[in-house]
């Protein structure tokens, strides 16, 4: 398929805001700037960036644990995010969620999620409104290898088909849930097999590969917008960082991770990109620049804003709040 | 075997009133724990035990009193002392003057078996709802026998115990209930009849127009009481009239350069008057502060005696409730007393043959005419009247 | 006035709410052909077509589903068929659907409803049998709505069809059948407002659901020995009304909480530990609790009455704070 230079710097631009973004978080992290723990992306942008690609503000996801990717590719502000992320005021849960739960309704995101399978049941149900709503959005489920082990994975694929709910569920097998190797928990080679279970389409890729990603994706959304139903797309991927900032890895060499490494999908985008001619050193300088000055911006935006009052922890819980003995 | 006397409390306390035994015959006691309370002259106190131990005898019952040094029960340092019959104990002397002999004798008359308090001593089991209609009703609960389980008191123990009392209060068929005084009405009673008795008592009235004054208060951002402010208007006159800032026992009057004025009290256990020292020296943030202090002491019978002695002028502010005039009697060892009554508004002539309605307010100065004579009385109520009505009043 | 059943209340209320608010539909097992296995749905069968849908027995979906047809625009009521198997997809209401808006910092608004059959029944054993609300009062996010009476389930059922937080409403499934006079207007019964059943001025019974009717059986039996009681039916749990508890406690001075569920660390202790501290000077006698024993609701028919309380065990705790216990 033929693609114009502005779609694909746009692409390789996503990614490299991900990237930066997550650097970022990881070194605010190792600064002892940011509380409690963050999951990062790095490594797997062509994954957000290709399937959201696909996506219009109307369509939903559901994300998980290692979530900021998913986020940035829907077009969520990245300010707020890294205010939530510090844990401010000025964050997008105000300060009650964290890495792990930033949500945008406004732009279609049902939320980060702290547990593996959480969103695929909240996946399902959006599929289900947008079926009685008569309406031709989708929604494309982001998934661990991990999740695939768990029940909500197998229901939610069972429901999904027997009513047909547009619904892609997009796996995103980056080798590892936590410390533990997807063939050692496994019972199939392929995620994607587990599709014929369900007796739907299902699909495994190269996830390190922006445009194979978009493709696949791209079909899977238009036979969900025509009432074909869900698919299972597995995205191959590996986790270049710890299960989170800080994990130790003791369950894999260096090597291992080096030889991945020189696989990365930005640096290999990037490759074909400048070979096509298609991005010049000044562009990439350009793209690289603006994603640094808009992390920083972020940051300069996160520190500066006050904490929540801890009063206001009593607030949220309810929609009328008022009155209740907490 | 270790005695318990009757302590003194004060300079001037000669003999106590024991109002309540904590514990009863045998019960043990830690040292320094409350064992029994006292009340004398207008103030209570408890009694820490001086041993640990039991409780041997008590020899001075609830509801008597004891003269200050008087062994008033035993303490058993050990079982077996519990066990063993009480020896005659050779009594101390005690600080103050109390023949040896008379104590002795009083021990002799002692009945050996003291009635023991039924139930249990200190912690009282109750209900919450029968602790609470005790508390408001004034019913003491160790007078009444619970019925609940365990011998809990419950509602209807204290329901039952009320209707006794008001049966008693209906005083049926002619018969009269006889209550002895406590020892604190008692010394009012004293006080009062001695300086009713032996001074030439005499009470100018005037009509004072409290409006400035009022407008005064209110203006102020702290809430500051009237009597505060009367205190400190007093304050100011007794240090331009000297004359009424003294003591006399009826033979040598006592001046002083420093004011203190006694401020009277009303209390659940009669009429206390606390003493404000030094009211010339002090703000009147500070003379509020200090009658909100005492006051307070003074319902919840914790004023020591320090603080009840040495007024030279006493004012007895009755504004709060419905009196207009009246004559006081004076406090004791002291000259005057200014009785203020409640404020009223009043249709009142003002310049230029105008009427207004202004707040008024008699103010009734009782003294003692033996040393005080009309004029000077005239004058000070005259001078206090001036300093009220000055517009603007400031203090 | 006329009289309806408790599943002919819960349909009406259905029925009229969905015909007004086309975004309200209804999915769980057995209930779109069958009407619900205890025919709570009967009044639905054949209306409202595709808005009243059978699914898969997998609760997990049936309940986060529910959260994420909320966020996109829906107000979903989900049926959990059983009390006992709440468990079976309780991650996805503990971990998402209750702690959504909080954890999203007051971002959603969740417009959803779980509803089903709670409690015994006739010999259903240990799986089949459960009272569970206490669960739901305890972990904070949603409302919990305990209906006894026909009226009650209908105007507290419209409620939660306009609620927009997450409702959980338990139907005692003895209580189906049970007819009561329901007005033909239209009304709504407010959150949090508890309905004095029966008054009285010795003892208060605070109560929810089937132990609504045992203790005004026990009510009707005590006044002939002379004991007043006084039955305050919550309605709900989340909000409820201290309000009506703590006045009652203080006119009678003696409580007694009774329910279904286990005593142990039941609903009734919440309810007891706010008298104590509200009205602690208006108590006469400790607080006594009804509730089940426990162990798990055995098959046998001794068994379960033995385990279960009724209107007897009420009796007696009545009497136990009357004699200070």
């Amino acid at each position: 398929m033929e693609y114009d230079k502005e779609f694909l710097q746009g692409l390789y631009a996503t990614m490299v805001r991900i990237r930066t973004f997550e650097s970022k978080a990881e070194e605010l992290f190792l600064q002892g700037k940011l509380p409690g723990f963050i999951h990062l992306y790095i490594g797997e942008e062509a994954i957000a960036t290709g399937a959201m690609a696909n996506l219009r503000k109307s369509d939903y996801i559901t994300s998980t644990h290692r979530g900021h990717g998913h986020m940035i590719a829907k077009g969520a502000d990245i300010k707020k995010m890294m205010a939530e992320l510090y844990g401010k005021e000025t964050g997008y849960c105000r300060g009650k969620g964290g890495s792990m739960h930033i949500a945008d309704l406004s732009i279609g995101v049902l939320g980060a999620n702290g547990e593996v399978a959480g969103g695929l049941p909240i996946a399902a149900g959006a599929g289900m409104a947008i079926k009685l709503q008569k309406k031709d959005d989708v929604v494309i489920a982001f998934f661990g290898d991990g999740a695939s082990n768990r029940g909500a994975f197998h229901e939610a694929l069972n429901w999904c088909s027997v009513f047909k709910l547009p619904v892609i569920f997009l796996n995103e097998n980056n080798q590892f849930a936590s410390t533990e190797r997807v063939q050692e928990t496994t019972s199939v080679a392929n995620i994607s097999d587990r599709a014929v279970g369900y007796n739907i389409p299902g699909v495994s890729i190269d996830g390190n590969d922006v445009i194979a990603v978009y493709e696949t994706v791209k079909a899977a959304v238009e036979r969900a917008r025509s009432g074909g139903g869900p698919t299972l797309i597995e995205a191959k991927t590996y986790r270049i960082k710890g299960h989170f900032v800080g994990d130790p890895t003791l369950y894999r060499e260096k090597s291992e991770v080096d030889e991945h490494w020189a696989q990365e999908p930005i640096g290999r985008f990037e490759r074909e990109l400048v070979s096509m001619g298609l991005l010049s050193e000044e562009e990439k300088k350009k793209i690289w620049d603006a994603a640094k000055s808009e992390v920083e911006e972020a940051v300069k935006f996160a520190e500066s804003s006050p904490y929540p009052a801890p009063e206001s922890a009593l607030t949220d819980l309810f929609v009328d709040d008022a009155g209740y003995d907490y | 075997m270790v005695e318990v006397r009757m302590p003194k409390f004060g300079l001037s306390m000669e003999k106590g009133f024991i109002t309540r035994w904590y514990k009863s015959k045998g019960d043990r006691v830690e040292k320094g724990e409350p064992l029994l309370e006292v009340e004398s002259e207008k103030i209570t106190n408890d009694v820490p035990s001086p041993a640990t131990g039991f409780v041997k005898e008590i020899l001075v019952e609830e509801g008597s009193e004891a003269e200050v040094g008087k062994v008033i029960a035993y303490i058993a340092e050990s079982e077996e002392e519990l066990k063993e019959e009480v020896k005659k104990a050779p009594e101390k002397q005690p600080e103050e003057s109390v023949p040896t002999e008379s104590v002795q004798k009083e021990v002799k008359e002692q009945p050996l078996e003291t009635p023991v308090r039924s139930g249990q001593t200190g912690f009282i089991k109750a209900s919450p709802l029968a602790k609470r209609l005790a508390r408001e009703h004034g019913i003491d609960l160790s007078t009444i026998k619970g019925s609940g389980p365990n011998g809990r008191i419950v509602e209807k123990d204290v329901l039952n115990a009320l209707s006794k009392v008001a049966e008693g209060a209906a005083v049926p068929e002619g018969k009269a209930q006889v209550e002895k005084l406590s020892p604190i009405r008692r010394t009012i009673a004293e006080n009062l009849s001695e300086m009713y008795r032996k001074t030439v008592l005499v009470t100018n009235m005037t009509e004072v127009d409290m409006s400035s004054l009022l407008a005064f208060k209110k203006s102020l951002t702290e809430k500051v009481s009237v009597t505060a402010i009367l205190v400190k208007v007093l304050a100011q006159v007794l240090k331009a009239l000297p004359k009424f800032n003294v003591n006399f026992d009826g033979e040598t009057i006592t001046r002083f350069e420093s004011v203190n004025i006694g401020v009277a009290v009303s209390t659940k256990n009669g009429l206390i008057v606390p003493v404000v020292k030094d009211a010339d020296k002090l703000t009147l943030s500070q003379v509020n502060a200090e009658i909100k202090r005492l006051s307070s002491r003074a319902r919840s019978g914790e004023l020591t005696g320090e603080e009840t002695k040495g007024s030279h002028f006493t004012l007895t502010n009755l504004g709060m409730m419905r009196t207009d005039m009246f004559t006081p009697v004076l406090n004791k060892n002291e000259v005057a007393i200014l009785g203020v009554g409640r404020t009223v508004k009043k249709v009142v002539v003002i310049e230029d043959d105008k009427f207004a309605v202004r707040d008024m307010a008699y103010f009734s100065l009782s003294y003692d005419h033996r040393v005080i004579d009309g004029a000077d009385a005239a004058e000070f109520l005259g001078e206090v009247a001036r300093i009220i009505e000055s517009v603007p009043f400031v203090i | 006035m006329r009289e309806i059943t408790f599943s002919e209340a819960l349909g009406e209320a259905m029925y009229e709410e969905m015909s007004r608010d086309p975004t309200i539909f209804t999915y769980g097992e057995d209930i779109a052909k069958q009407g619900g296995i205890f025919g709570a749905y009967k009044s639905l069968l054949g209306k409202f077509q595709g808005r009243v849908i059978d699914t898969p027995i997998s609760e997990e979906v049936i309940f986060g589903s529910a959260l994420g047809a909320a966020l996109a625009g829906m107000r979903p009521v989900a049926e959990f068929h059983f009390a006992d198997f709440l468990f079976t997809g309780m991650t996805a209401i503990a971990n998402q659907i209750m702690k959504f808006r909080y954890m999203t910092g007051g971002q959603a608004k969740l417009h959803l409803v779980l509803r089903g059959p709670d409690g015994i029944s006739k010999s259903a054993a240990a799986q089949h049998s459960e009272s569970i609300e206490t669960i739901f009062m305890h972990i904070p996010g949603i409302k919990v709505i305990v209906p006894s009476t026909p009226y009650d389930m209908k105007g507290l059922f419209k409620t939660a069809l306009k609620s927009e937080d997450p409702v959980i409403c338990f139907e005692h499934k003895m209580l189906y059948g049970l007819k009561g006079p329901v007005p033909d207007e239209e009304y709504y019964i407010p959150f949090g407002k508890a309905d004095v059943k029966r008054e009285g001025k010795d003892v208060t019974v605070v109560t929810t659901s089937r132990m609504v009717h045992e203790s005004l059986k026990a009510a009707a039996n005590l006044e002939k020995e002379g004991i007043s009681v006084e039955v305050v039916d919550l309605r709900t749990l989340v909000p409820w009304d201290r309000e009506t508890v703590i006045n009652s406690v203080k006119k009678t001075h003696r409580l007694v909480v009774a329910h279904e569920t286990w005593k142990r660390s039941g609903w009734s202790s919440e309810i007891a530990f706010i008298v104590q501290r509200e009205a602690f000077d208006y108590l006469d006698a400790p607080i006594e609790k009804v509730g089940a024993y426990n162990v798990h609701i055995p098959f046998s028919p001794p068994l379960q009455d033995f385990v279960v309380p009724d209107y007897k065990d009420v009796e007696k705790a009545v009497k136990n704070v009357l004699g200070g216990i």
